[in-house]
Order: C-alpha cells, then sequence, then structure tokens
C-alpha cells in the first residue's frame, strides 16, 4: 500500500512520462476520496497504450486510485468539466517536464485557495490570521476609525460567519440592521433584485467627514430570525437552472460584498475602504477574501511553529498549483502583521519574527536569488519593503478581554499599541490607489 | 435473455445518435433518444450517487421511498431532484424538468410530431443530464 502523498507524485510521475512519449495532454483528476485517475487528449494514443497506463497506476497507486483509471476526454459528452474547469492546474516544470500535465483537484472545500486571483476595482482590505485568537477583529477596528479620521468612508464587512467579531465591536447587537452578510448569500440565488437592509452605521468618535458602516455577519437578534439554517446553506456553488446563471461560491461573495457597497453609497456616499475581516485557518471564506476579492491582504501572525508551518503550507500550495502570473499577483498583496509583539523584549522579538517570516517565505513564495535578476521577487531578511517584513502591533494589557467600542477609545496605550501598524496599512493603501 | 444495464454508457450511446440524427435534421428520433439518454443518465446517478439498486423485476428503486422509480425521463428528473434536495447532494441538474411533456409514446408518433424548439430543448436537457453525471463521476470516480 501506498499513502496518500506518494500516490500523488507517483500518478504525476507516470503522467509526465506518458506525455512526453506520445506527445498527448494529461490530466490527473484527484477524485473527493483522493483517488487518481488520467484524462487523456488525444484520439491518436492507441487504447491499448491508455489500458497499459492503467495497470501501472493501479499496481503503483494503489489503493488511491480510481477503479477506471483512465478515462478518454474524446468519450466525454461534457469535456468541459475538466478542460474548461477553473480547478485544473497546469504542473509547473519543476514537477512535470513535459509542461504537459495537468491536476484536477475534486475537493469538496478548499479548492477556492488555488483558483485564478482577481483584482476589486477599489480599495478592498483582506485581514487573515491562520491562527485565531491574535487580535485580528481589534485590528479591523482600529483600522475602520483610522481611515475615517482621514476623512473615508469605510465599510467593514464582517466575514468571519462562524464566529462573527469585529460586529459587535463596532456597533452594539441590538442596532445592527434587519440583515446581514448570509441573509444576502442564501436569497441572491433565488431573488435576483433582493430587498435587504444590511449596512448600519457605526458611532465612532471621527473628526471632519469620514464615517464607518458595517456589514455584519446576521442581522440583529429578534424572534424569528435565525442564522444557523442560512449559515448551512451558503457554502456551495450554484449549478445552472433556470432563470439563473450558473455561480461559484467566490462570485457569489463578491455579489454580497457589492451589494453592500452599493447599499453605503446609496445611504451615504461610495466607500473610499472596505475592510474584510475574514475567519481564521484553512477556509474557503479566507481563501476567496485573499485571492479574490482583496487589492491586500494584512496576514495576521505570531511567532510560532505551528504559525508558520500553517503559513508555509499555504504558500507551498500556491507556489505549485498558480501558473507563475497568477502567483505574482497573489504574492505581490500579502504583508504580515505581527501581531501581539511583547512590549519587554520587543526588538528582540520582532527580529526572531522577521527570520521566521523570511524562512517562510524565501521557501516558498519568494525566487530563488539570482544576482543577475534584478526582476526577482525576493527580499534580504531586514528589507522593509518585503511583504516578510512586519508591520507589529504591540500587545496590550488594556486589550485583553475587550467587547466593544466605547472601551476601546480614549486609551492612549492602545492608540500606541497600533500606531505602527495603522500607519503602515494607510500608506500601503494610498500607494495601492494610486497604482 | 436481457442485458445487465450498463447506464451510464447506454445514455451517452443514446445521445451521440440523437445528435447524429439531429444533424440530419430527423428530429422526432433525435427527440426520442434525448429523452432516453436522459432516462439512462439519472439511472446512473441514482444508482451510483444516491446508492439506488434495481428491484427483482429489473425497476431502479428510490432509495428513499423504496419503491420502483418512475421509468422514463419525464417523471424521472423531478423524483432525480427530490432525491437530491432530501440527501442533502448538490448535483449539477437544472431544477426545472425540460422533459415534462416527453412522453415515451412519442414513438409512435409520425414523422411532424415533434417540434425543432420542443426537440433543441429536450436535447439539451438530455445533454444537461449527462454533464450533471460526469460531474458526480469525477467527484466519485464510479
Amino acid at each position: 500500500m501506498v499513502d496518500f502523498d506518494t500516490a500523488g507524485q507517483t500518478a504525476i510521475q507516470l503522467a509526465d512520462e506518458f506525455a512526453r512519449a506520445h506527445g498527448c495532454d494529461i490530466t490527473i483528476i484527484r477524485d473527493l476520496l483522493g483517488r487518481n485517475a488520467f484524462a487523456i487528449e488525444g484520439k491518436l494514443v492507441p487504447d491499448k497504450l491508455c489500458q497499459d497506463l492503467g495497470e501501472g497506476i493501479s499496481k503503483q497507486c494503489n489503493p488511491f486510485v480510481a477503479p477506471h483509471p483512465v478515462i478518454r476526454i474524446e468519450s466525454m459528452v461534457a469535456p468541459e468539466l475538466v478542460l474548461s474547469s477553473p480547478d485544473r492546474k497546469l504542473l509547473p516544470e519543476q514537477l512535470a517536464q513535459s509542461g504537459r500535465v495537468y491536476l484536477l483537484e475534486r475537493t469538496a472545500v478548499g479548492a477556492d485557495w488555488v483558483r485564478r486571483p482577481t483584482v476589486p476595482s477599489k480599495t478592498r482590505i483582506a485581514l487573515y490570521g491562520f491562527k485565531g485568537g491574535v487580535g485580528r477583529s481589534t485590528a479591523a477596528y482600529m483600522l475602520a476609525r483610522e481611515f475615517s479620521r482621514c476623512g473615508q468612508v469605510v465599510l467593514v464587512v464582517d466575514l468571519d460567519l462562524e464566529s462573527p467579531g469585529i460586529s459587535s465591536l463596532l456597533v452594539p447587537t441590538m442596532e445592527f440592521a434587519d440583515y446581514g452578510v448570509v441573509d444576502h448569500l442564501v436569497t441572491a440565488p433565488v431573488d435576483l433584485n433582493p430587498n435587504l437592509d444590511i449596512v448600519t452605521r457605526a458611532e465612532i468618535s471621527s473628526s471632519g467627514n469620514g464615517e464607518v458602516w458595517l456589514a455584519a455577519a446576521g442581522g440583529r437578534t429578534r424572534a424569528g430570525y435565525h442564522y444557523i439554517e442560512k449559515l448551512s446553506r451558503i457554502y456551495i456553488d450554484i449549478p445552472d437552472s433556470a432563470g439563473s446563471k450558473s455561480m461559484t461560491f467566490a462570485e457569489r461573495l463578491e455579489n454580497s460584498i457589492q451589494y453592500c457597497e452599493r447599499q453605503v453609497s446609496e445611504k451615504s456616499r461610495q466607500p473610499d475602504v472596505v475592510l474584510l475581516d475574514s475567519r481564521a485557518g484553512i477556509h474557503d471564506i479566507a481563501a476567496i477574501a485573499i485571492t479574490q476579492l482583496s487589492t491586500f491582504a494584512l496576514l495576521f501572525a505570531t511567532d510560532n511553529r505551528q504559525t508558520w508551518e500553517g503559513y508555509r503550507e499555504l504558500f507551498r500550495q500556491w507556489q505549485v498549483r498558480l501558473d507563475p502570473q497568477h502567483l505574482s499577483q497573489v504574492r505581490e498583496r500579502l504583508q504580515v502583521v505581527a501581531s501581539m509583539v511583547p512590549s519587554r523584549g520587543r526588538e528582540d522579538y520582532l527580529a526572531r519574527f522577521r527570520d521566521s517570516a523570511q524562512d517562510c517565505f524565501a521557501d516558498t513564495l519568494y525566487d530563488s536569488v539570482d544576482a543577475a535578476d534584478s526582476d526577482a521577487f525576493s527580499f534580504s531578511v531586514s528589507d522593509e519593503s518585503a511583504p516578510h517584513y512586519p508591520f507589529p502591533i504591540l500587545h496590550s494589557m488594556d486589550l485583553v478581554g475587550i467587547e466593544s467600542s466605547s472601551e476601546l477609545l480614549g486609551s492612549d496605550l492602545v492608540d500606541a499599541a497600533y500606531s505602527q501598524f495603522l500607519t503602515s496599512v494607510l500608506r500601503m493603501a494610498t500607494e495601492t490607489t494610486n497604482q | 435473455m436481457s442485458i445487465q444495464p450498463n447506464f451510464g454508457s447506454a445514455a451517452r450511446k443514446h445521445f451521440k445518435d440523437a445528435e447524429l440524427l439531429r444533424g440530419h435534421s430527423r428530429i422526432a428520433n433525435s427527440d426520442h433518444l434525448s429523452g432516453l439518454a436522459a432516462e439512462c443518465a439519472l439511472k446512473q446517478l441514482v444508482q451510483s450517487v444516491f446508492n439506488g439498486s434495481m428491484n427483482d423485476s429489473g425497476l431502479m428503486v428510490n432509495p428513499e421511498t423504496n419503491k420502483g422509480m418512475r421509468s422514463h425521463a419525464d417523471k424521472a428528473w423531478d423524483e432525480v431532484i427530490l432525491l437530491a434536495q432530501s440527501r442533502n447532494s448538490s448535483l449539477a441538474i437544472p431544477v426545472t424538468n425540460p422533459f415534462f411533456d416527453w412522453h415515451v409514446s412519442g414513438r409512435y408518433g409520425g414523422e411532424d410530431s415533434v417540434g425543432e424548439d420542443v426537440e433543441k430543448r429536450h436535447f439539451e436537457g438530455a445533454r444537461e443530464a449527462i454533464k450533471a453525471l460526469e460531474n458526480a463521476q469525477l467527484d466519485w470516480m464510479f
């Protein structure tokens, strides 16, 4: 018996040899159980060779092999399911030298991490932490306040749908709008023009004419309003059906965010900045927020082994699965945030943090250093413009157990803890807007 | 002697023949084959995705109701939609039944018994059913 990873590597090797020998394209399909099969394009490849290939993979990849391991693309009625799937990726040369081997992962969750990135039209900032509990939502609150202090209209979208946090920091739950993001997600597939009041103005003290608006995960708690029933229906791609077109979950989420942005425009004016508070862990929402919905993504981290291992695995997926152009698009929008930096021994901690972060990026997303190539995407550990070079947030005991916005106001310690982070993000947002 | 069914392969067989016929403007029989193609695709879905089995009379049993399935595409389509919904399964199949006006007795109709628009809807419906089947096959490799 071979294990899952070995079977995957063997399948790639077999496909690559076959593609080179017979001049055809092969898509390795890994089904929901992790079993490998080959979809072969090319009418001229004799059946006997395909049969031999099938016997080879059955022998060498067992038990991670499909019962019928070879599919002829020409025999399919809907070959676009393979050839035009957004999840089908050409394997880079380091994995398959022929340049003719593709991988199509059939997974219940997680495919959005490696879908091709898109670039939204306005400044949208995703806040993400591989591990939870690192002050991400509080940072979102502080950012919203800072942008509004600069006279900007900010929309904060709570995408931490399983454990909403930023919503109640910004607005008391009893003052939420009638509906939330989940309501739009569940309504849009059955009603092309939904009429849902989702955004509500947060009362954040702010000089000038800045405003903060919130699109909460759910609506105001009230008799007859249910949340779980909606949450359990939203994470699906909608197939073609009469009256509506097919939409991936990523497109649905984009649609919902645009709806919230329009609603702010109608109630006040066009939002200048949108903050997307994304949930922790390897979750589809986070994947979409980082690679599809945002202009840049703040990756929250504390310097510990689990966090960097998590990011390393995530980056490695991008490195392997995205083609070079799309890989550049994703890595250029990343920025690490060092959250909860201890006040004692701060500089030592940050130095260690930078080393760990640079290691993680250098192993995965940075180009291998070649002195002749000045365009290479690669940064030394002390390069302040590097995505691994963290925007720091100092840890303050004042921030422990904060439940409402009023507790965050008027504390000099809090302002000091966030000052460098806020300045850096504002600068980054300005640079993005100017580009 | 009855033949051991292979619904998936039969669905493609009927569909490809329907495609040939409509290429020669033989739409009445193309229409008939589209209905049979969809029926076979739906039965393969029930068998492989919903663990349906055949009873002693050779009827596919609906695993939710434990009754024999309505045989042909006009009724089987709705039955599969209901089955998918009760199993919370996201089959990539249109909810609206394109075969509502198809009937197996169409084989007794004459040359002009089917209009072009109706035939086109049935042909595309058959393609959707097979596409849903092939999509499920990529997930579960049956």
